[in-house]
């Protein structure tokens, strides 16, 4: 018998920064920077285990904002135009230090990463990067499943019914476009629950999510396991309980595994170490250095004296981190499992972004993991829907209002530098289910238009945009994406309400905010 | 940041900046001057944001670090302006955590020279009443009344009770009587300590709850008679 169950959980998630009014556009590296760091090593990662037969298990969420972006042609091409620029600056960095014992052995390293990405994104799977998660989905290797439509904050909006409802029926008719099947489980945005979510969710079929420790534990009545199992809703829907010492052991700026000293460092990046004229298109506007995703420093310590980056240091770590890891579960599923009458549970959620991106060697960290687990009878990886099946009857309990954002609750998404957003969002909303009500059997243009603001109202609520202002990370960015499609939903209500259509206006906005092709503006009809 | 950075902003716009920030610099403050306190302010939040430490939030930052943010920061002249009136006589409440809330509302402007029109004393408050569980008043009704002025439009509202639920009144009193101009829906506000049920729970579970984590997330027992409120605020999240 199993000592303990582990359920990794990947949310895979970038607000949508398609911007088609400019030939290039900073924000969209965002996107470009995690598929090449993050969804296509991941993707390298699968399909190097399956080559070998060894069994992994993964519970992924794609997030219809991301799944829009990875099916999107403009985006496609405009990745392949970054992966050519990576290309180029990897050819003049090879040019640079390729001599040079340290450095140069580094440059290639860049070289190889962005040469496998372009081979596997134009040549491997023809740009179909969700196809290609979707192999693993339908081989049984991964589970797939979808996030709120825009990755609202969901408790911000508990008291307003349609809005929770939109932002659920456009993410399931997201990943049934993109997938062809109904997901099983909802992943919360920022694991953010509140008491009654679990009634949305269950009519709309999803079986499963996570939620946060904090909210698990005071859940009503307390939870018996701990984190250790998870609770069911009194209408039958599980809410697993995120394992704190799992996502520490990788999260902990302190302590967690990134920090180590041989690893990657991320922040120092040629980008504000070589001149402005070498680095040429890499300098935007003219002086604003940006990253360039070579970097060849290790994190060292808190120092700006960092050292060179040593790849095969970092991989031997990566292999003792994995140990350390799975070690760490094995022992806290021996002390749990003398309390239990079935293996503990452990839930290890994280955003996807971390492994390659931020975290360059996560990924290998994780097939590692992955093979040491397949050699580790003791513990069991398994995706979330796997445990439900497995063990359908949980103990009926409630979890308390909470979030895995700093304080536990919102106080992320309501803060002094984003709080402006919600006389915004919410009066669009409103204004939304009015319009659905006045206007419920539209078809043709306007119905068009009806649907194009339902998308700007999902659009300004996304969670990104008041993360990044309480940041102050790209906040005038974040701020006129909020304003922009608040300002193009007013701009819909006034044209409606005078019955006015400004046709070609409307369709050049369909095409810049062109996600959710199948959007239905009555899902925001009051929900009685 | 360099204060050059700056130069491209209008007047207008650097103290429109400052507005957003927080900083209450006066209107007539030299430029020079308003571009400084900017500059201060940013890297005194860098610092308080690198001492506060990494939770599972500020992780997901790191996704959207494609730039030195700092450097291209100040880019708000194509920026929209929302206005923040829809004039409509309407409040809302949202509940941040156990001990705040976030009240927004706005008095539509006849109303407004309706109130304000009328001879005699005059004042705007908020009243913050407790009520059951179903929404329905208590039998004795709990309230405590938050001064505001005219021009105010929100609110960061400290509760007195975790576990509860609140409404929030937007009223006028004109010559002692009071009027609701608008009414939050019920909210309810979270606990923050475990139900005091726990004790009954039994030693596994209480070894089950602390290898959750349960210390770390400064989850304490609830006491009976310890009444529930927010001691401590760490920057710690979920």
């Amino acid at each position: 018998m199993e000592s303990g169950y582990l359920a990794l959980v990947l949310n895979a998630h970038l607000p949508f920064v398609r911007q088609p009014d400019y030939p290039r556009f900073l924000e969209e590296r965002w996107f470009f920077e995690a598929l090449s760091e993050t969804y296509l090593p991941l993707l390298r990662v699968f399909r190097r285990l399956e080559a070998e037969d060894i069994s992994f298990r993964l519970t992924l969420s794609l997030s219809p904002t991301l799944c829009a972006m990875l099916g999107d042609e403009l985006l496609g091409e405009r990745y392949v135009c970054f992966l050519d620029g990576q290309l180029a600056l990897a050819r003049k960095e090879e040019e640079r230090v390729g001599a040079d014992p340290v450095f140069g052995p580094l440059a290639r390293m860049y070289a190889e990463l962005y040469r496998s990405d372009r081979e596997d994104y134009l040549e491997l799977y023809e740009r179909d990067v969700l196809g290609a998660f979707d192999y693993y989905y339908k081989k049984g290797r991964i589970e797939l499943i979808t996030s709120a439509a825009t990755h609202a904050f969901l408790p911000i909006y508990r008291d307003n019914r349609e809005v929770v409802a939109a932002q659920l029926e456009t993410a399931l008719v997201s990943h049934r476009r993109a997938f062809g099947k109904h997901p099983a489980g909802f992943w919360l945005p920022h694991l953010g629950w509140y008491p009654g979510l679990e009634e949305l969710l269950h009519s709309y079929n999803i079986q499963y999510c996570v939620v946060g420790t904090r909210g698990g534990l005071l859940g009503q009545p307390t939870p018996l396991a701990g984190s250790f199992a998870p609770v069911q809703c009194p209408n039958g829907l599980t809410a697993f309980i995120r394992d704190s010492a799992a996502t520490e052991a990788v999260w902990s700026e302190e302590s967690g595994y990134p920090t180590n000293a041989v690893y990657r460092d991320f922040y120092r990046d040629i980008g504000f170490d070589l001149p402005m004229d070498y680095l040429g298109h890499f300098v935007e506007d003219g002086d604003n250095r940006i990253y360039t995703g070579f970097k060849y420093w290790a994190v060292t310590g808190r120092t700006d004296d960092k050292r060179p980056y040593d790849r095969e240091a970092a991989m031997a770590r990566v292999k003792e981190d994995a140990s350390s890891f799975i070690a760490g579960r094995l022992a806290k599923a021996s002390s749990a499992a003398v309390h239990m009458s079935r293996p503990p549970l452990m839930v290890a959620p994280y955003d996807a972004e971390l492994f390659g991106h931020f975290w360059f060697e996560g990924a290998a960290w994780l097939e590692e993991v992955f093979r040491q687990a397949a050699k580790e009878p003791r513990l069991s990886l398994l995706s979330l829907g796997d445990y439900n099946r497995m063990y359908p009857e949980n103990q009926v309990s409630v979890p308390e209002f909470s979030s895995w954002g700093d304080g536990g609750f919102a106080e992320v998404w309501i803060d002094g530098a984003n709080d402006w957003i919600y006389r915004h969002a919410f009066k669009a909303a409103e204004r939304m289910t009015e319009l659905a009500e006045r206007f419920p059997d539209e078809s043709g243009l306007r119905e068009r238009i009806l649907n194009q603001a339902a998308r700007e109202v999902l659009l300004c609520m996304s969670s990104d945009w008041a993360l990044l202002m309480r940041a102050g990370k790209s906040a005038s960015f974040a701020r006129k994406r909020v304003e922009d499609a608040i300002t193009n939903f007013n701009r819909i209500y006034e044209m409606l309400s005078s019955n006015t259509v400004g046709t070609e206006w409307i369709t050049r906005l369909e095409k810049r905010n062109n996600l959710f092709p199948e959007i239905n503006y009555r899902m925001f009809r009051k929900k009685h | 940041m360099k204060p050059e950075k700056f130069e491209s902003l209008s007047d207008e716009a650097l103290h429109a900046l400052a507005d957003r920030m927080g900083l209450s610099l006066p209107p007539d403050l030299d430029r020079v001057f308003v571009a400084e306190e900017i500059l201060d302010a940013i890297e005194e939040d860098s610092e308080e944001r690198g001492a506060a430490g990494l939770s599972a939030g500020r992780m997901e930052e790191t996704k959207f670090s494609c730039a030195d943010f700092l450097d291209v920061d100040v880019c708000l002249e194509a920026a929209p302006v929302l206005s923040p009136s829809y004039n409509e006589t309407a409040i809302k409440v949202l509940v941040r955590d156990p001990s705040w809330a976030f009240a927004f509302w706005e008095i539509a402007e006849n109303e407004k020279q309706a109130l304000f029109s009328v001879d005699g004393a005059m004042d705007l408050f908020l009243r913050v009443c407790e009520t059951s569980d179903d929404g329905t008043p208590l039998d004795k009704q709990e309230f405590f009344d938050i001064p505001i002025a005219e021009e105010d439009q929100q609110w960061y509202i400290n509760l007195p009770k975790p576990k509860t639920r609140y409404r929030i009144d937007l009223c006028a009193r004109l010559d002692g009587k009071i009027k609701v101009l608008a009414r939050s829906k019920n909210v309810a506000v979270p606990r923050q300590l475990l139900d005091e049920n726990w004790k009954r729970l039994g030693p596994g579970s209480a070894e089950l709850l602390r290898l959750s984590g349960l210390d770390s997330l400064d989850i304490e027992p609830e006491e009976p008679g310890n009444p529930q409120r927010i001691l401590k605020s760490g920057p710690s999240g979920d």
